[in-house]
């Protein structure tokens, strides 16, 4: 259970990073938020693609790169501090939905990245296209599901298109216990992507902001804001890392550490990104700034998943994680 | 670890769950009185004897010279078998070892190491004072040079084990050139004639901590740690460790108590959503716990101190011990009111966030020497 990085894991990170930064800098979603221009296919999308980003942990004989949930986590924690618009998620998912259900020739056409594939929960549809597909959970697994028409409608999170939808035939369906874990760390990523992009955020202008002519991070209330971001992004990122090394190893715990992982990229990023705003002063309360991107960002990553109790009977179903011989073991 | 086969840190595992199985402890550890000592060093021995002690410490020193992921596994399977996460020991294993290892002398390091590893030694820390808590440097033991020795008088309070240890790493101020300049760590053997200990009664009850009075203690030079005049350093080290990555099954405790309170749920048949969104927090932020044991695995340097993002982690597990015993106090219902096992256990956590460096300070820490915020 080794969490350090390897060479090519670390150069993933660091790509992903540049290119977004060159391409995708958090002031260019910004302003696209400000001048109304953000749509769900945007240039981000085609170089992310060409980059191989859809296809970090899918098998190479789809043309996958192979190199697991781990690297998926790292780029999904990048595309989170970035909060970079486009249906990645939904797309990768779906991708690994056509391996579990063998069908190799669907997961190459979804990784090249032609047809972006959006998603629907709780009634509406996110990144999706009239005649497209969308990735959709159910109680038992997940769909493809064709969308015969969409109204896009005003979201919160302008960088997410949100829209009314109807859904059409099912296209493909699994049953398959590997994608709803799976899912859940790569909302988790980023969710810690977004925990350390405001924590960076809340320090620096705790740094450098000034009143009462010292700066603001002298202050025993804006500090320990900002070191409770620090730690909660700790704590986010060692889960996240522990869980991703679980899926790729087929462990029987990675169900329950998934369901973890979520379960406190969702606090962390919830706290982090309001405390971020209030950190901030007024400046925060503006359309100008980029803490609002985030705040919103983690409402969707939030609701990413149906409102039911199973992220909590993820956590609480088994009786044992720890304690006794024979751990992690349900006992529903 | 990448020659190694993909099986050989299961196998490490395997051995260590059967190992345990046979030998941990069956009788519960006394919480007072001198039996408490016995029971604690009675049960290093054992694990020393089996080839289980200082699994991540060198060899030299009498340790396995093993990698931290295998003290990690260790720990893991002695919460799951019920073995004590708790002992006198804990200052001498976790804290004064790292940082003998680190700063002291030969002579130190061959007088001490191997015999805390066997559990035929027990430490105190001798830090705190009435007038420097938070603030340690403020403290006012003084030591004077006499000839080849030092000679300290002052008061220390809150040392844990005081009154079972046979030696101390004792925090005293040789020169008042500066504020954290002319402090100096030094070994003081608690038989010297001089020293007055007086146990001190929790909050649940239990007499762990002391004062301890000093009063011309003699103490040769040879006893000082690192440099004279230079002790924060070595004092700023111990802290390190014992806000990183020492205590780790006590730690780990937390997920075994996590399952503990699934299991009182499912039989008082809870169905409070408040209830049982609190306990998944407080699951999934256990096995958090555990993953960054692992996440400070991967970038340990052995034989440095840990950095201070590590304190993010002793943080927020006090924070996590806190509110397990909350939610057991709440499955209790009216049966809190009477002295139990989890009642006691409640009381005792307030200590959590004030002892070994009180949550504000760690943010400080964190804010301050992680994220570069001015003081």
């Amino acid at each position: 259970m080794n969490l350090a990085f390897e060479p090519e894991e670390e150069t993933l990170q660091s790509a992903a990073a540049a290119l977004l930064e060159r391409l995708c800098p958090v002031s260019d979603v910004r302003k696209s938020v400000l001048d109304n221009q953000v749509d769900s296919a945007p240039a981000i999308w085609r170089a992310g693609v060409d980059q191989g980003w859809l296809a970090v942990g899918l098998p190479e004989d789809v043309g996958g790169l192979g190199l697991g949930a781990f690297a998926e986590a790292i780029l999904f924690r990048e595309l989170g501090r970035f909060v970079t618009p486009g249906p990645f998620l939904s797309t990768v998912i779906a991708a690994h939905l056509a391996i579990e259900v063998a069908q190799p020739e669907l997961a190459e056409s979804i990784l090249s990245g032609a047809a972006p594939i959006g998603y629907i929960v709780g009634g509406f549809g996110l990144d999706v296209e009239t005649d497209g597909l969308a990735l959709q959970f159910t109680p038992s697994g997940a769909t493809l599901v064709r969308v015969p028409e969409c109204k896009q409608i005003e979201a919160i999170d302008a960088t997410t298109k949100l829209s009314e939808v109807s859904t059409g035939d099912v296209v493909v369906e699994s049953q398959s216990p590997e994608l709803l874990p799976r899912a859940r760390l790569l909302v988790a990523a980023q969710l810690t992507g977004i925990t350390e992009a405001v924590r960076d955020m809340s320090g620096t202008y705790a740094t450098q902001r000034i009143q009462f002519g010292k700066p603001i991070g002298t202050f025993q209330a804006v500090k320990h804001r900002c070191a409770n971001m620090a730690v909660a992004a700790y704590a986010c990122n060692a889960q996240l890392l522990f869980t991703a090394r679980l899926i790729d190893a087929e462990d029987q715990a990675a169900d329950f550490n998934a369901a973890c992982a979520l379960n406190l990229g969702i606090r962390s990023a919830n706290q982090s990104t309001r405390d971020n705003i209030q950190n901030h002063g007024a400046i925060g309360f503006t359309l100008e700034h980029d803490a609002h991107l985030y705040l919103r960002r983690a409402l969707v990553l939030e609701r990413w998943f149906a409102p039911d109790a199973s992220l909590r009977d993820a956590i609480l179903s088994p009786r044992r994680v720890f304690s006794g011989a024979g751990a992690e073991s349900p006992s529903r | 670890m990448s020659d190694e086969t993909p099986t050989a840190l299961d196998d490490f595992r395997a051995a260590a769950r059967t190992w345990l199985r046979e030998n941990a402890p069956r009788t519960v550890r006394p919480s007072e009185g001198p039996e408490v000592r016995e029971y604690d060093c009675a049960w290093q021995q054992r694990q020393f004897e089996g080839g289980w002690a200082g699994i991540d410490w060198p060899r030299e020193f009498g340790g396995l010279g093993l990698d931290y992921l295998r003290q990690i596994v260790w720990y893991e399977e002695v919460v799951r078998s019920g073995a004590p996460t708790f002992s006198s020991l804990l200052v001498a294993l976790n804290n004064i070892g790292p940082t003998l290892m680190m700063y002291g002398t030969e002579a130190q390091k061959k007088r001490h190491l191997n015999q805390i590893l066997r559990g035929e030694q027990v430490w105190c820390q001798g830090f705190s004072e009435p007038e420097a808590g938070s603030d340690l440097a403020g403290l006012k033991a003084r030591a004077v040079v006499d000839g080849t020795d030092l000679v300290i008088t002052g008061q220390k309070i809150w040392t844990s084990f005081a009154q079972f240890a046979d030696f101390s790493e004792v925090l005293v101020r040789t020169n008042d050139e500066g504020r954290h300049r002319g402090l100096t760590v030094v070994i003081v053997d608690m038989t010297s004639p001089g020293i007055d200990v007086r146990p001190l009664r929790q909050l649940d009850g239990t007499p762990e901590f002391c004062e301890v009075f000093f009063d011309n203690v003699r103490v040769p030079l040879e006893n000082v740690i690192g440099e004279r005049d230079n002790g924060w350093a070595v004092a700023r080290a111990t802290l390190s460790v014992e806000r990183g990555p020492a205590n780790l099954d006590m730690r780990l405790a937390s997920l075994g108590y996590a399952d503990e309170l699934v299991t009182m749920c499912d039989e008082i048949g809870i169905e409070d959503d408040g209830l049982l969104a609190r306990l998944a927090d407080v699951r999934a932020d256990a096995a958090a716990v555990r993953a960054m044991a692992y996440l400070q695995a991967a970038s340990a340097c052995p034989g440095s101190a840990p950095g201070p993002e590590t304190t993010a982690v002793r943080t927020f597990h006090v924070l996590l011990e806190q509110r397990v015993a909350q939610i057991a106090l709440d499955l209790l219902g009216h049966e809190a009111l009477a002295t139990s096992r989890w009642s006691l256990h409640w009381l005792r956590q307030f200590m959590s966030t004030i002892g070994g460096g009180t949550t504000d300070i760690q943010r400080n820490i964190i804010a301050e020497q992680v994220m570069g915020i001015p003081r």
